[in-house]
């Protein structure tokens, strides 16, 4: 199910821990990584002039400063490309994640791994509001994982999978994800649903009661779905989704968390403030995934 | 010597030719040829005598020297007011210059004349709003552009525009594929939130015929996903040509009057081919100017006029807020300062400034609109028109020009203007990122569609 993924990366330290999951993987499930790095933004007339995406300078891109910039990633990511038998570097110029998306398309990529953000320098944004990493997750036809936080739980490899669901339609498409990757690397599935009460103050019988019937929709929705899976449990609690989905996957020592992704607000400030999953990827300590589509579960 | 390699008399007619020219950094070697570049004399003469008509011959003769045209020169304001920028002055010393002498001029001369033509005025005709005699400095100065290119003498981006236009008939390296392809990526990428939803290609006889900007499918394809998405809530019964789909003419920049009328002619034919009631073209002034404005007369329509009736993306929207195709949820107005960047080429030169406030009037909390002082016709130019955006060698010179811009938006304390027009789009970014004056800038497309009121069941919340 990862025969390919995609690095979309800037180079940049702030994607060495996407990088590492990336080759790990790829060396793992003897899959195919294009490491994918979008060298600047066009500025001016035909893309030939764009802005860096690490200096944020204008440079003029020919052959030789694209085989600079080749030669720079392979030593970036020179341990990780030892034993990496099946790995290739695509440049580009263009608006990163527009581009991330028309490469995922274009090589019909079974996971996009990327950075939560492009490190130290982020000029090449403006114009262009909310993060790459957003708009990927929005729009990519397959799952989009990623690291922001050095993966403290991740040792290589996924054994234990923590999906959270707010039960709606794109979970749906999140819950398969989880479960056939759960199947195939032979993980444990915890299936998790945080009653949100964060800024209200409720009465402990209806949380108690809210907390029994999130339960028992978990079990009406997902359970059936899993035939002989037996590798799981479920777990709900109250709390603040984003808070509550770290703490449990700290005390679990989970190494993948999988979340749908669902927000139509692409202001980075709005949806910083209203999404769970970009919260959670600030704050993991392993890598997560949102999936906002049926297509590549 | 004669020509060069890559600076000559010759258009760019393939894609190798192009590749090569492109690979030139900097245009480096391309102006290194042009110093050495023989003018062919009796050939500019010749050209001069064939195609200087009655009203740039009258408007040669009959200026006064009165210089009442300097003050509404953007690029004198921003210029210390320097005799040079002069707009009687800038044209006197270049066309006049080579009327006066029967095309005996050296290379020198054209490179100068380049410079002039390039780098001290965009093509804006505002000029020609204060002669008092009506002479448009910046009808002459396209009128001079033709003639540098015919001879070799233009910038090499400008050269390497056309030369797309030519092999790709794009201003950018987009095929008929790429394009096709790409109207299906972006309804398979919006049909899930809204159902439904097609970009339809080639589909004869529909209402609206759709034309954009080769940037759009090359850089910010969601840009035909929010037409799509407006079309879609509208209802428009809408299409796009798989062939004559750019609207765009870098050749009117370069002055390669040939491609004008041939990329004029290609969307024509689009148009004679699908048969649509009307055509709508994207938020881009120089597209309008080029396939609405002179692209009848480059074709050499009798009528003056495309063959099917062809507005500009402002007057579909203001129709159909109008109309209530298109509603506003009025929770959802703009509540901030705001102000608009009024296009030369189609507010000017075509007078729809009242379009576009008709449509601020739909979209923005009243008592929220700046107008920038001054505005509608008698507005300044972005900074970044006729090409300059776009030149590497003249950067110094139009980063200068963006400050009267610059000026007029704080002036009008907003921190969002609107720019419904490709090149205004860039200078204001570019002044942005130059000056960091800290505003934000947005086309309209995605300012409506945040706004919309939606009927049930059209958008799939997810």
């Amino acid at each position: 199910m990862f025969n390919k993924i995609l690095l979309a990366t800037t180079g940049s330290p702030a994607s060495f821990g996407a990088a590492r999951v990336a080759f790990d993987m790829a060396k793992r499930y003897d899959s195919e990584v294009t490491i994918f790095h979008v060298v600047g933004v066009p500025t001016k007339a035909f893309s030939h002039v764009v802005n860096d995406v690490r200096t944020g300078e204008e440079v003029e891109v020919d052959e030789e400063y694209l085989s600079w910039v080749e030669e720079e990633l392979k030593t970036t990511f020179a341990k990780q490309f030892e034993g990496a038998a099946n790995a290739k570097i695509v440049l580009t110029t263009g608006v990163p994640s527009r581009e991330i998306l028309r490469e995922a398309r274009k090589a019909d990529s079974d996971l996009v791994v990327m950075a939560a953000s492009s490190g130290e320098n982020a000029s090449f944004h403006k114009g262009y509001p909310g993060s790459t990493l957003q708009k990927v997750a929005k729009a990519a036809r397959c799952p989009v994982l990623s690291v922001h936080r050095e993966s403290a739980s991740y040792w290589g490899g996924f054994s234990n999978i923590l999906f959270g669901t707010d039960f709606s339609k794109q979970a749906e498409s999140a819950f398969k994800f989880a479960l056939s990757t759960a199947r195939e690397l032979d993980c444990d599935l915890t299936i998790f649903h945080a009653l949100d009460i964060s800024g209200k103050v409720l009465d402990q019988n209806e949380i108690e009661e809210n907390l029994i019937i999130a339960r028992k929709r978990i079990r009406e929705t997902y359970v059936p779905l899993m035939g002989d899976f037996k590798n799981y449990d479920i777990e709900v609690w109250e709390g603040t989704p984003y808070v509550e989905i770290v703490k449990l996957a700290r005390e679990k020592s989970v190494d993948l968390i999988c979340l749908a992704h669902h927000t139509n607000e692409l202001d980075p400030e709005r949806a910083r403030i209203g999404s769970t999953v970009e919260q959670v990827i600030l704050r993991a300590n392993c890598p997560v995934v949102s999936v906002s589509k049926p297509d590549k579960v | 010597m004669p020509q060069g390699k890559l600076c000559n008399r010759q258009p760019i007619k393939t894609d190798e030719q192009l590749k090569l020219t492109l690979s030139d950094k900097s245009g480096k070697q391309y102006y290194a040829e042009m110093k050495e570049l023989d003018v062919d004399t009796n050939a500019l003469w010749a050209t001069i005598q064939k195609t200087m008509k009655s009203r740039i011959k009258t408007w040669l003769e009959i200026c006064a020297h009165c210089g009442m045209c300097a003050d509404s020169c953007f690029l004198y304001q921003v210029n210390d007011c320097v005799p040079e920028q002069v707009p009687s002055y800038k044209i006197q010393s270049t066309l006049g210059h080579i009327v006066k002498k029967k095309g005996q001029v050296d290379n020198e001369f054209m490179r100068h004349c380049m410079k002039v033509a390039w780098s001290q005025c965009t093509c804006c005709n505002r000029c020609g709003m204060y002669c008092p005699h009506g002479i448009d400095m910046g009808v002459m100065f396209s009128y001079l552009r033709g003639l540098l290119y015919s001879q070799g003498f233009v910038p090499w981006e400008l050269k390497i525009g056309s030369g797309m236009h030519r092999v790709y008939r794009a201003q950018m390296d987009v095929t008929t594929e790429d394009w096709v392809e790409t109207c299906e990526w972006m309804a398979e990428e919006t049909e899930e939130e809204w159902p439904g939803l097609t970009i339809p290609v080639d589909k004869k006889d529909a209402d609206i015929m759709y034309t954009c900007n080769a940037r759009e499918p090359k850089h910010y394809p969601e840009d035909l996903a929010e037409a799509a998405v407006l079309f879609h809530v509208a209802g428009e019964n809408w299409t796009v040509p798989s062939e004559g789909w750019e609207q765009t003419s870098l050749s009117m920049f370069a002055g390669d009057w040939e491609c004008c009328k041939d990329n004029v002619n290609h969307v024509y034919d689009a148009i004679e081919r699908l048969n649509p009631a009307r055509v709508t073209g994207t938020e881009c002034g120089h597209a309008h100017r080029a396939t609405v404005i002179e692209g009848p007369y480059w074709a050499g329509r009798e009528d003056g006029l495309p063959p099917k009736p062809y507005i500009h993306y402002v007057e579909w929207l203001a129709e159909a807020l109008r109309e209530g195709k298109l509603k506003i949820d009025p929770a959802k107005r703009i509540k901030e300062p705001v102000t608009l960047q009024d296009s030369c080429n189609y507010v000017r030169n075509q007078g729809l400034k009242d379009v576009t406030r008709e449509i601020l009037s739909y979209i923005v909390e009243p008592g929220y609109f700046v107008e920038m002082a001054p505005n509608k016709e008698h507005n300044y130019c972005c900074g970044g028109g006729g090409g300059f955006n776009g030149i590497g060698l003249y950067r110094e010179q139009r980063n200068v020009a963006l400050r009267k811009k610059m000026d007029q938006i704080l002036d009008t304390g907003c921190k969002l203007v609107i720019a419904p027009c490709h090149n205004c789009w860039d200078a204001i970014r570019d002044l942005e990122e130059e000056y960091e004056i800290g505003i934000r800038w947005s086309f309209l497309k995605p300012l409506i569609i945040g706004m919309l009121d939606i009927p049930e069941g059209m958008r799939v919340e997810w």
